[in-house]
């Protein structure tokens, strides 16, 4: 399964929410990758307050699965 | 520490060595994969580590992306083994083939990357290893495997793995260099007669890299305290295979 064509279903600046989208959407079965950007790639000497985004991504085919899950506001599990 | 003292690299020196006692037989474990082979997501995903600068950072990887979907970016070890067979650097698919074997377990949902050749581990030390070793944590991993490549990879290497350890999770770390392993005083390492850039072995050869982490994990399996280091009789042969001894 490559990454390569894996597409957005989450953007944002905030990084509990992005550990809480990931562990959510990895614990039903859906694999992330995060991106980073801005001076989030540099979350250590810039704090969570950086600038930037944190984009989820996921494969194709699950896209759907994943936008369903983020807007049905299921609780997340542990992974 | 007067053995780190005589090594040409300027170490981290370690006194105390955590140590998360391993209850869980390989083949019931959740394997989590760390490499400190700079190995990063092509194609925008990841920002490429800046191997020139000492990066401390880590890049994460759902275990279902496959070698195409990975590039390299690492100052200290030779690059051409690894890019030729990414396995030999970052086995994620033999850790996965022996799970569909049933030597291990599972594989962990997630594997990491962390860009070995780091001089000064402050940020490392204090964030991103710790950061790893939640992960692997909140993800239930019972062993973690640490492959470590290059010279100084061996510090980064054993720097998480002490890490993951203090999280709790048993670690192996994977390494081509003994004297250094017991220098950094790795909780459960394994070494190897190497190349730095192929700790697994020649690239392509899938039987033995298999048989190696079959016998890194037997090997770790019977250690029962703290900064052991085991020699397994893998050695690299010139003309492309492996020789193994045992």
């Amino acid at each position: 399964m490559t990454a390569e064509n894996w597409v957005e279903v989450y953007e944002t600046g905030d990084d509990l929410q992005m550990e809480l989208i990931r562990g959510l959407l990895t614990t039903n079965g859906i694999p992330v990758v995060v991106q980073r950007t801005g001076a989030k790639e540099m979350g250590f000497y810039f704090g969570a307050a950086a600038n930037g985004s944190l984009i989820v991504r996921v494969p194709p085919e699950l896209a759907d699965t994943a936008r369903a899950l983020l807007e049905s506001g299921a609780e997340v599990p542990e992974e | 520490m007067a053995f780190a003292d005589e090594l040409p690299l300027d170490l981290v020196e370690n006194e105390f060595i955590p140590w998360a006692p391993w209850h869980v037989p390989a083949a019931e474990a959740k394997v989590a994969l760390i490499s400190t082979g700079g190995i990063y997501l092509k194609n925008g995903l990841h920002q490429p580590f800046d191997a020139e600068n000492g990066d401390e950072t880590f890049r994460e990887f759902p275990t279902v992306v496959e070698p195409d979907d990975l590039a390299i970016a690492h100052t200290g070890y030779d690059v051409r083994y690894a890019a030729a067979d990414i396995n030999v650097v970052f086995p994620l698919q033999r850790l996965q083939d022996l799970a569909q074997n049933g030597y291990i377990g599972a594989v962990a949902p997630f594997a990491y990357s962390f860009m070995g050749n780091v001089p000064h581990p402050v940020a490392l030390l204090s964030n991103y290893a710790p950061s790893v070793a939640y992960r692997l944590k909140r993800m239930g991993t019972t062993l973690a495997l640490v492959v470590a490549t290059g010279s100084l990879d061996h510090q980064t290497a054993a720097l998480v793995a002490r890490a993951v350890e203090l999280a709790g999770v048993p670690s192996i770390v994977l390494g081509t260099d003994r004297r250094l392993l017991e220098a950094v005083r790795a909780p459960r390492a394994v070494a190897v007669q190497h190349p730095a850039g192929a700790p697994l072995g020649n690239p392509g050869n899938v039987g033995k890299h298999e048989h190696l982490l079959r016998e890194v994990f037997e090997a770790a399996w019977q250690f029962e305290a703290p900064g052991l280091v085991a020699e397994l009789p893998f050695a690299w042969n010139v003309r492309g295979g492996d020789h193994h001894d045992g």
